[in-house]
Order: C-alpha cells, then sequence, then structure tokens
C-alpha cells in the first residue's frame, strides 16, 4: 500500500457510507484554485464516485471530455444556444 | 446545452479523480490530459471569438482578442507548470481570485450590454484575460 494511504474494516453499510466519504475527501487537491475548490470539485468528485465502480480508463474519459469541450467550442462558433 | 462548456471543465476533472482512485496514476496520462486541455481551450476560445465576429468590433480586433486570450490561457499554464518545476517561487493563491473577479466584471459588463438592446452579447468587446474569464463568461450568459 502507497505511502500515506488508510485502511478501514468495511463491515456495515454505515462503514461503506464512511469509506465512500474518505475516498471522495482524499480526492481533492491541496493546491486547487477556489474555482476548482467551491464550483467545479463539489460536482467533479461526485460523478467521479458515480463513475468509479465502471472502472473507465481514465484516457477514455479524457477523450470523451476532449469531444465535449470541441462540441462546446463548435456550438458557441455556430452561436447555438448560448444567448 | 447552455452551460456545455462550463460543464465540461467541470467534467474534466473526472479524468485525473479516476486515476487516483484507480491506484498508479501514471505521469504520461497526466501529460495527455495536460496537452489536450489546452487543445480544447484554444478550441473554446476560438469558437467564443467566430461568435463575436459578427458584432461591434472590426474582425481584426476580435482576432486580436482572440489571439491574446488563447496566448495568455497558455501562458498562464505554462506559467505554472515551469514555476513547480523550478520551484522558483509559489504559485500566488489569489491569482485565480484576481481573474475571477476581472472574469465576473467582464460578464457583468456584457450581460448589461445584452440587457440594452442588443439581442447578441458583443463579444468581440470583450476583453477576456484568460480562459478562466471566458469561461466565466460562458458560465454566466
Amino acid at each position: 500500500m502507497p505511502e500515506g494511504s488508510y485502511w478501514q474494516d468495511v463491515d456495515t453499510p454505515a462503514d461503506v457510507a464512511h469509506a465512500q466519504a474518505m475516498l471522495r475527501g482524499s480526492l481533492a487537491k491541496p493546491a486547487a484554485g477556489p474555482v476548482s475548490r467551491w464550483l467545479n470539485r463539489p460536482f467533479s468528485t461526485r460523478l467521479t464516485m458515480l463513475l468509479a465502480p465502471l472502472r473507465l480508463s481514465p484516457n477514455l474519459v479524457i477523450w470523451l471530455v476532449c469531444g465535449l469541450r470541441m462540441l462546446a467550442a463548435g456550438l458557441l462558433a455556430a452561436g447555438q444556444d448560448v444567448a | 446545452m447552455r452551460f456545455l462548456a462550463q460543464a465540461t471543465s467541470v467534467v474534466d476533472g473526472v479524468d485525473g479523480k479516476l486515476a487516483r482512485l484507480q491506484l498508479p496514476g501514471s505521469p504520461r496520462n497526466a501529460l495527455l490530459d495536460g496537452v489536450v486541455d489546452r487543445l480544447a481551450d484554444g478550441a473554446i476560445l476560438t469558437g467564443l471569438g467566430v461568435w463575436g465576429l459578427p458584432d461591434g468590433l472590426p474582425a481584426t480586433w476580435t482576432v486580436a482578442l482572440v489571439a491574446a486570450a488563447i496566448t495568455t490561457a497558455l501562458l498562464s499554464m505554462a506559467t505554472k507548470d515551469r514555476i513547480v518545476a523550478l520551484s522558483v517561487a509559489q504559485v500566488p493563491s489569489n491569482a485565480p481570485v484576481i481573474c475571477f473577479a476581472v472574469g465576473t466584471a467582464a460578464s457583468c459588463w456584457s450581460r448589461s450590454s445584452l440587457s440594452s438592446g442588443s439581442q447578441k452579447p458583443p463579444l468581440s468587446r470583450l476583453p477576456s484575460p484568460s480562459g478562466l474569464g471566458a469561461r466565466l463568461r460562458v458560465w454566466c450568459v
């Protein structure tokens, strides 16, 4: 187990919830700025925990997000649903 | 779809967090993420510029503003990475707050222009200070 990691016994549903909360809390980067910390992170950490059981490749997510952002750029350029 | 650009910046944080959950994280993934993110930043800022072309300022000004926005967005990340890599100084923690304030002020100014008659906000008049400012602009529309 990498240094700094933690472990806990998981015997009850309450333990599962606690472990998930601890895992979600461990995803935060201490150096993140206020926009990331207060606007993006509450959503992205929850979404990560939802997607985690699917064991998606991070590289796949990188390209999926890139595709979404390119779509957003295209929609902006076309003036679609912006104003 | 109205908030797609902002929503993607939220989802953008998911890949790194998934990588950290699936130990060990790979430096190659982090490198790929950084490169692809900068490409997408450029695309979104270019999209904003194309959207703003028909309004207000001459095309030359719009192109210059988009170029400045892309340059400062790239420079912001590159400078931060170099500061961390070379350990020459601490990344100023108040920099994002300043960007937030400037971006929000620009957004409010643009919104007031929208409510004063034009159907489409004069984006080409928006002097976006960075990619963050442009994203905030989209977020506030």
